[in-house]
Formats: structure tokens, C-alpha cells, sequence
């Protein structure tokens, strides 16, 4: 694939926390319709690279070009409107509505503006229409009126993908999406992600590699800010220094 | 509206008590009753706007007060140049307070937490000190105000069309706040008070939505201020105290802060309860009468200390809670 | 240009200064370490001012009064910590607010109920009552020493928090409570220290601030919001942001106001500037604010976070 056609270039990314260098000149690309994995040991600067993707954290150093646009200096919204949705590792939903009313919101947001006064927003079929399609995608087609309070962990994380898809994204950044999921779920998760991998682009950050090896087309290894591998599956479950990396953590067992 | 709910019945008659209070005033010889109650009902419209950045918004504003002082002072400076037409004097507060607003609100908004509760305060200052040394326009000790405001058809100088003119004004807020809440700013709004993290993340410039929706909050209170100037025939920098201010959000945490009712039932339970420790004289001990009534604001900041220790939903918000029947 | 007429008004800015850093740096301390926004504070200064006048109308002694002021205040405050303020640290900041907004009504009534509404005075004391030559002016010595005491009190701030462990505990937990208790301090302890030490500092305030002005009911609320300011200019939380921001609050509504004046009449006609003059005047502090927060949101010294 040439440079031009790859959807997210990131180049040369370096952040810096006071004498810590959390994320150290990595170069990483991500294609239109690839799923490329993120793994590495806690503390390796996962969520920090993440976050400067999406816009929370500004990088000190280096480029990130998405679908030819530079995003360096630009806010959450100008990301998020260009087409990168964010799936939280702690499930970032509005914890006083209905499923759907969240869902509705995250619906909403894809308009031009919500500066639209008297009409009422929850009878509001274009929003209603497309939320219910992003909740029954995601398995909660049955609990469209529970109350975020009254719903399970494993469900927020489904809610929190559905809200994420339902922003209609180019890009997935998906923070653990299986965080604090039974077995069950997990597969469940997994296979969702699965059979809508190929209408996006996805970069996965996770520590489950059962997922990784289910999903990922390419995975990178990211140690203490930098990448020391990046490969197919097959290619980075052989790589020696990987496997060293990992040596100690449960993760080596997976592997 | 739904009428199976106890919350709907609550509301309704509070506005039908609202609606037969002259009759009642008249009835039992007690004009003051009309006076105590349009000041209730221009609190309560105060308080519902502050409700809509507070409750809604989940912005803290302890400086809503200098709106209040906007509207009185649009009475007070263009009476005092001889114009006396009421929509004029509306018109021209309004837009100062959509100035006034705008500038403030562009600072504000950014910010959030405790910084925001002291910046609102501080600007509300700002504008009492400026009204202070507006000798001009009476200073420190405000102005009297000869004659209230023209509004055309409406006679304002009668105390019961002035009272039915507040009344019309804050029902139509109630109609306007409520089509606000549920339609898709309020949504937003609401978000932004939910969760802001996740509302910039899914494209939404909370910026923009709050600083409309303090706009159209502090543009309300102009409207109180101009019917506070018109009741008291006075326009004083007292009216943007501060204190005015924690009192408003008092009558919004009192009456149930997420709920659109709320603030009427706290400015209501508020202004009474005020009226009865300062005045009331139930012949009991004197010596104890005479102290509530001399320090009843004292009572006053005992009463405010519980309601925030204790309060979960505020008055109407637990009749909102309850299941419909 | 008026040199002497300058020089008094950069003595009056410092004494303003030196006045609200004593006010500040407790208000901005207690809420760097405890998160907790009290603005009960100014009744803590009129109650310093309040217990000060009495002591030095019986006693006939300025130091004495001081004394007490100081010491009631401290206690005061440490009762008021541990019994109602405890409470609120982990409630919301508007809670907060509204809680201490209820402590000062009670305060003021309570004041008024004890002394009236009428004003006391206290008399500068003796010693202090000329004036002392500076930059070729005689400047009330009073005023001076408030400027003395002031400096005074920064140093030992600064000594206080960079060369003692209440200091180094301070600097941990500003900001980050859970540090305190990770360094094996107990926390509750350093919060009641950390509040009563304010308490104290409010009371000399108000001690000090006596004989200029009325010590009345109510006298603590408008010193606050100036308070507030320096605090909201300064850094949140840092005691180098309260100094400074206690300067130049005390600059520009001291100095400013009068060259302001000056510089209106200049370019407008006589009536013109006397009647906006002292409206643009009173205003300055909270633009330089607005400005401040524009710019620099964390206030222009903000605590140092590693």
C-alpha cells in the first residue's frame, strides 16, 4: 500500500511528562481496512498514545496525518468530526440516561449543529432510527430503556462501543474494549468485532491476545513508549524480543 | 405533560394557587399578599433560569444576580432619561444583557469547577461596584423609580395586572425552559453536565453549546430584574449582591435541581419561609420572637447549612421520584 | 509628575497588598491541600477585627489584643474544622460554598447580636501613631508597620513550607491528598494545622486592618471577594501566587486608581472623567482578571506539579 493511501500516518510521536518520556519517536500507520492491534506490558504508554490520537493529549513532537489531514493542534471535536471515534477503557457514558438516550446522543452529534430548540429530541426518528440500529448491533436491542445505573459493567462496554459506532467513524480507537469482561462476554465482544471489522478501520489496544489473535491483521508491541515490533500475529508471537519483553507477565503465557 | 404522575398535579396547583392569589389578597383585605407574591413568582423565574446552566448544565453560576441588576437597572438609567416605555426599557436591557453575557460567558464557560464558581462571583462584583460608583444613577442607595414601566395595553401601575404580567412571564418561561430541556441543545447540555469527556469525543464543541445556553439563562434573569424594578419601583446595586446569588442557587437545590418545576417550588419555600422568620409574630415568648426577627438571617444560614447537608432531590424533586399512580 | 504623591501610593498598594496576602495565602493554601473553598473566611477577619477591638478598648494593649485576635481565630477555626467543615471536603465545591455562605450569615448575626450594628473602632496604638520619613514623604507608621508585618509573614510562609515537615507535607499535598497519607502523615491533622494557621492569619488580618477602617457587621464579605481575585490571579494553591497576586491587586487598586483618574482627566473634559473615572477604576482589578484567566487559566505562579 503506498504512503498516500494509508489512513492514519503518524510519524516521529514523542510525549513528554516532566523527565519521563511516556511515547519516544514512534512511527505507526494504520490502513482502511485493517484491524492493527496495540499490545503491550502496563505502563508501556498505551492509553498516553492513544489519547494523543484522539486528541486529549497534544503531542510534544512529531505528525499525525488522517486521511491526508495534519490533526496535530486540533481538539477532540475537530478529530472526532473527521471521522475518529473513541472507545473508552473505563466506559465513558451518561450515567443518569436510558441506553438509548445515550446512544440518541452520540446520534446526534454527527449532525451539522444541535441548535435546534422546541423540537423534542426523543421522538426524534432520524436520532431514534439509527441509535436503536447501533444498540441491537451490539447485542442490547432488548434494553433500550434501562437506565445506564440499572445495567451490568459488561453491558456499559457494549453501550460504549455503540455509542462509539454510532458516530459513524472512519477510524475505531478501541481502548480494551473487553476490560472487566467475564469469558462470555469477551467472545461475545470479539465476535461483534469481528463481523464489522471490515467496514472500519480499527486500531486495538488490548491486553486479551485472544482477541488480538481473532481480530488483528497487524499487531505492534509498544514497551516503554517505543515500538519494538510490529508484524502479523504469527510473526510477533515468534518475535525473541517481544517474548522477552513479556517474560514475567501473564501475557508470555498467552503467547 | 403527564397527568398520571403526582409531579404534574403538584406542579398545577401551585400555578392554580399562583393564578387565585389577588383573589384571595383582595378577599382578606391583605394587599401584601400581592406584593410577597410577585416577588416570589420573579424569584422563581430567576431561579428557573439559573436552573437551566446549574441543573442542566451542571454549571455552578454564583454571579446570576448581575442579570438580575441588568433588567432593574434597564427600568431604572432609561426612566431617569425619560423614556418610559416598559418594551424599550426591556429591549435595552436585554441587549446589554446579551453583551454583558456573551463577554462574561466567553470567559467563564471555558472553565469549570471551583474557578468557575469564584469568576461568576467575581464578575457579578464587578458589576455591583460599577453600579455603585454610577452616582449618576443613584450610587450605592440605587434609585426610586417614579412610575413603572409603559407596556401598552398593559397597565402596569395596577398592583393585580403587574401581578398577572409576572404571572404570564413566568408560565411562558416554564414553556419555554421545558421545550429547551427536551429538545436537542438541552440534550446536549445535558450531556455536557453528564459526561463532557464523552461529548467531545463524539464531535460535540461543548464550548459553543454552553455559552448559548448561559446566554439564554442570564437573558431570563434580565426578564426578572425588569419585573423586580417594576414591583419595587426601584433599581438598587443590591439587587446583584452576591448573596443574591447563593440565594438563588439555594432556591434551585431546595426545590430539586434536575427537574424543570424545581425552582419555582424553592423560591417559593424559600421566600415564605423568609417572610415568616422576619415578620411572623405567632405571640409566643417575645423575647424569642424579637430575636428570629431581628436575626432571622442567622436561622436563614442554619436553614441553607441543611438543606445542602441533607439534600438529595429538593422538595419537588422527590414528588418527581415518586412512581405515577 | 508627582514623585511624593507616587510614592505614598506605592506605599498604600503595598500595605493593601500586604493585607490581602495575609487574607490569601490561608484561603489558597486550604484549597490546594484540602480542595475545600471557604469562604467563611472573611468572617474569620471580622471576628480577628471584632475580638481584637474589645481586648484593646479593655486592655489598653495593641499587642495583647493582636494576641488574642490570633489565638481566637486559630481556635475558632480548628472547632469549626473538625466539627462542621469535615463534612464537606468530600462534597462538591458548590456545596461547599453554599455551607460556608451559611456559616457567614450566622457569623454577621451573631456578631450583631453580641455588638450591635454600630461600628467599633480600635485606636492605632501609640507607639504606631506618628509617621516615619520614607522616600522623602511622612507615611503614617501604622500603615508601615501593617507592611512590615506583612513581609514578615512571608518569610515565614516561606520558611514554613520549604524548610519544615508541615512545609514539605504541604508542598506534597497540594493538590494530591492521598500523597499526605502515603507519606505516613496523618492527613487530618494537617488539615486542621493547615486551616487553623489561615484562621490565624484571617484574625490578624482583621486585627490589623482595625484602626483604618469600621470593624461592623458584614465588613469581611467585600475584603473576600478581593481575596478571591488574588487568589484566582495568583495560582490556586500556591502561597508565591497569593504574594504576588496580592501585590499586584494591591498596585493596580490602589495606584491604578488613582493614575487612572489622573490619565482620564487628562484626555477627557473634568465632569466626564470624575463621573467614569471611579466606575473604570473599581472594574480594573476584575479585567486584569478576566485577562489573567484568558491567558494564563492556572492563575500567573501556579503550584510547581512534578
Amino acid at each position: 500500500m503506498r504512503e498516500a493511501d494509508k489512513l492514519l500516518k503518524i510519524r516521529g510521536l514523542v510525549k513528554r511528562f516532566g523527565g519521563l518520556t511516556a511515547t519516544d519517536h514512534i512511527d505507526f500507520d494504520v490502513e482502511p481496512r485493517e484491524v492493527h492491534a496495540v499490545i503491550g506490558p502496563n505502563g508501556a504508554g498505551k492509553t498516553t498514545f492513544i489519547s494523543q490520537i484522539s486528541g486529549e493529549l497534544q503531542a510534544d513532537e512529531g505528525s499525525i496525518v488522517f486521511a491526508g489531514r495534519e490533526l496535530g493542534g486540533t481538539g477532540v471535536p475537530y478529530r472526532a468530526r473527521a471521522g475518529l471515534g473513541r472507545s473508552y477503557q473505563v466506559s465513558q457514558i451518561f450515567r443518569d440516561m436510558t441506553a438509548l438516550q445515550n446512544v440518541m446522543l452520540a446520534t446526534q452529534a454527527t449532525a451539522k449543529h444541535s441548535f435546534s430548540f422546541f423540537r423534542p429530541a426523543a421522538t426524534d426518528q432520524s436520532l431514534a432510527g439509527p441509535a436503536r440500529e447501533a444498540l441491537e448491533l451490539t447485542g442490547l436491542g432488548h434494553r433500550l430503556h434501562a437506565l445506564t445505573s440499572d445495567m451490568a459493567h459488561g453491558e456499559h462496554r457494549q453501550l460504549e462501543l455503540a455509542m462509539t459506532l454510532a458516530t459513524r467513524p472512519r477510524l475505531l480507537l478501541l481502548d480494551e474494549p473487553t476490560a472487566g469482561m467475564s469469558q462470555a462476554e469477551s467472545g461475545d465482544m470479539v465476535k461483534l468485532l469481528k463481523r464489522i471489522k471490515s467496514d472500519y478501520a480499527v486500531i486495538l489496544v488490548e491486553h486479551d491476545m485472544d482477541a488480538v489473535f481473532a481480530l488483528a491483521d497487524r499487531v505492534s508491541v509498544l514497551v516503554y513508549g517505543c515500538i519494538i515490533a510490529t508484524g502479523t500475529p504469527d510473526e510477533i508471537r515468534l518475535n525473541p524480543a517481544v517474548r522477552e519483553a513479556y517474560l514475567g507477565d501473564q501475557e508470555a503465557e498467552a503467547i | 405533560m403527564d397527568f398520571r404522575h403526582p409531579k404534574t398535579w403538584f406542579a398545577a396547583t401551585l400555578l392554580l394557587a399562583f393564578a387565585l392569589m389577588p383573589a384571595y389578597a383582595l378577599l382578606n383585605g391583605q394587599p401584601y399578599y400581592l406584593t410577597l407574591f410577585s416577588r416570589i413568582m420573579i424569584y422563581a423565574l430567576a431561579a428557573l433560569a439559573l436552573n437551566f446552566v446549574l441543573g442542566f448544565g451542571g454549571l455552578a453560576s454564583l454571579g446570576h444576580a448581575l442579570y438580575l441588576g441588568i433588567g432593574a437597572y434597564g427600568v431604572g438609567i432609561l426612566q431617569f432619561h425619560d423614556i418610559t416605555n416598559g418594551w424599550l426599557q426591556l429591549g435595552a436591557a436585554l441587549i446589554a444583557g446579551l453583551l454583558f453575557a456573551t463577554g462574561v460567558g466567553a470567559v467563564v464557560v471555558r472553565l469549570s469547577g471551583m474557578t468557575f464558581i469564584m469568576i461568576t462571583l467575581a464578575f457579578a462584583q464587578m458589576g455591583y461596584f460599577l453600579a455603585v460608583t454610577l452616582k449618576y444613577y443613584g450610587g450605592e442607595d440605587g434609585r426610586a423609580i417614579d412610575v413603572r414601566s409603559a407596556m401598552g395595553l398593559f397597565d402596569l401601575s395596577n398592583n393585580t395586572v403587574l401581578y398577572y404580567f409576572i404571572f404570564v412571564c413566568l408560565v411562558a418561561a416554564l414553556w419555554l425552559f421545558s421545550r429547551l430541556i427536551d429538545s436537542r441543545f438541552g440534550m446536549v447540555l445535558r450531556g455536557c453536565k453528564s459526561n463532557e469527556r464523552r461529548m467531545l469525543a463524539l464531535g460535540f464543541p461543548a464550548y459553543r453549546y454552553k455559552l448559548v445556553a448561559y446566554v439564554i439563562s442570564a437573558l431570563a434573569c434580565v426578564l426578572a430584574g425588569f419585573l423586580l424594578a417594576n414591583l419595587t419601583k426601584y433599581s438598587s446595586p443590591s439587587y446583584m449582591q452576591w448573596t443574591v446569588s447563593a440565594d438563588l442557587i439555594i432556591m434551585v437545590i431546595l426545590g430539586g435541581m434536575s427537574t424543570l418545576f424545581g425552582p419555582v417550588v424553592g423560591a417559593t419555600t424559600f421566600l415564605l419561609l423568609e417572610e415568616l422568620l422576619s415578620s411572623y409574630k405567632p405571640g409566643l415568648f417575645p423575647g424569642v420572637e424579637k430575636l428570629v426577627n431581628e436575626h432571622w438571617p442567622a436561622l436563614m444560614g442554619m436553614f441553607v447549612i441543611a438543606v445542602v447537608l441533607s439534600s438529595r432531590q429538593g422538595i419537588y424533586g422527590y414528588v418527581a421520584g415518586m412512581r405515577r399512580r | 509628575m508627582n514623585w511624593s504623591l507616587f510614592a505614598v501610593q506605592l506605599l498604600n498598594s503595598f500595605q493593601l497588598g500586604a493585607l490581602l496576602f495575609l487574607l490569601s495565602a490561608g484561603l489558597t493554601l486550604v484549597f490546594g491541600i484540602m480542595n475545600f473553598m471557604n469562604l467563611a473566611h472573611g468572617s474569620l477577619y471580622m471576628v480577628g477585627a471584632y475580638v481584637g477591638a474589645v481586648v484593646a478598648a479593655r486592655s489598653g494593649s495593641f499587642v495583647l489584643a493582636a494576641a488574642a485576635a490570633i489565638a481566637f481565630t486559630l481556635l475558632a477555626g480548628v472547632l469549626i474544622e473538625r466539627t462542621l467543615l469535615r463534612e464537606l471536603y468530600a462534597r462538591s465545591h458548590l456545596d461547599q460554598v453554599l455551607c460556608t455562605f451559611g456559616l457567614i450569615l450566622i457569623a454577621n448575626e451573631v456578631v450583631r447580636y453580641i455588638w450591635g450594628p454600630f461600628p467599633l473602632s480600635i485606636s492605632v496604638p501609640e507607639a504606631l501613631g506618628g509617621t516615619i520619613p520614607l522616600f522623602g514623604q511622612n507615611y503614617p507608621s501604622y500603615r508601615f508597620a501593617i507592611i512590615v508585618a506583612g513581609l514578615a509573614v512571608a518569610l515565614g510562609m516561606y520558611l514554613l513550607i520549604n524548610k519544615t515537615r508541615l512545609g514539605m507535607l504541604i508542598r506534597a499535598g497540594s493538590g494530591n491528598a492521598d500523597m499526605v497519607s502515603a507519606l505516613g502523615a496523618n492527613i487530618k491533622l494537617v488539615n486542621t494545622a493547615v486551616f487553623a494557621v489561615g484562621a490565624g492569619l484571617a484574625g490578624l488580618a482583621g486585627l490589623l486592618v482595625g484602626p483604618l477602617v469600621s470593624v461592623q457587621p458584614g465588613m469581611g464579605e467585600p475584603i473576600l471577594i478581593l481575596t478571591l481575585v488574588v487568589i484566582i490571579i495568583g495560582g490556586v494553591g500556591s502561597v508565591r501566587g497569593a504574594f504576588y497576586g496580592a501585590l499586584i491587586v494591591g498596585l493596580v487598586d490602589t495606584t491604578g486608581r488613582i493614575y487612572l483618574q489622573v490619565g482620564l482627566q487628562q484626555l477627557f473634559e473634568r465632569s466626564i472623567a470624575q463621573a467614569i473615572g471611579p466606575a473604570i477604576a473599581s472594574m480594573l482589578i476584575y479585567v486584569l482578571m478576566a485577562v489573567v484567566l484568558a491567558v494564563k487559566p492556572q492563575g500567573l505562579f501556579p503550584v510547581k506539579n512534578g
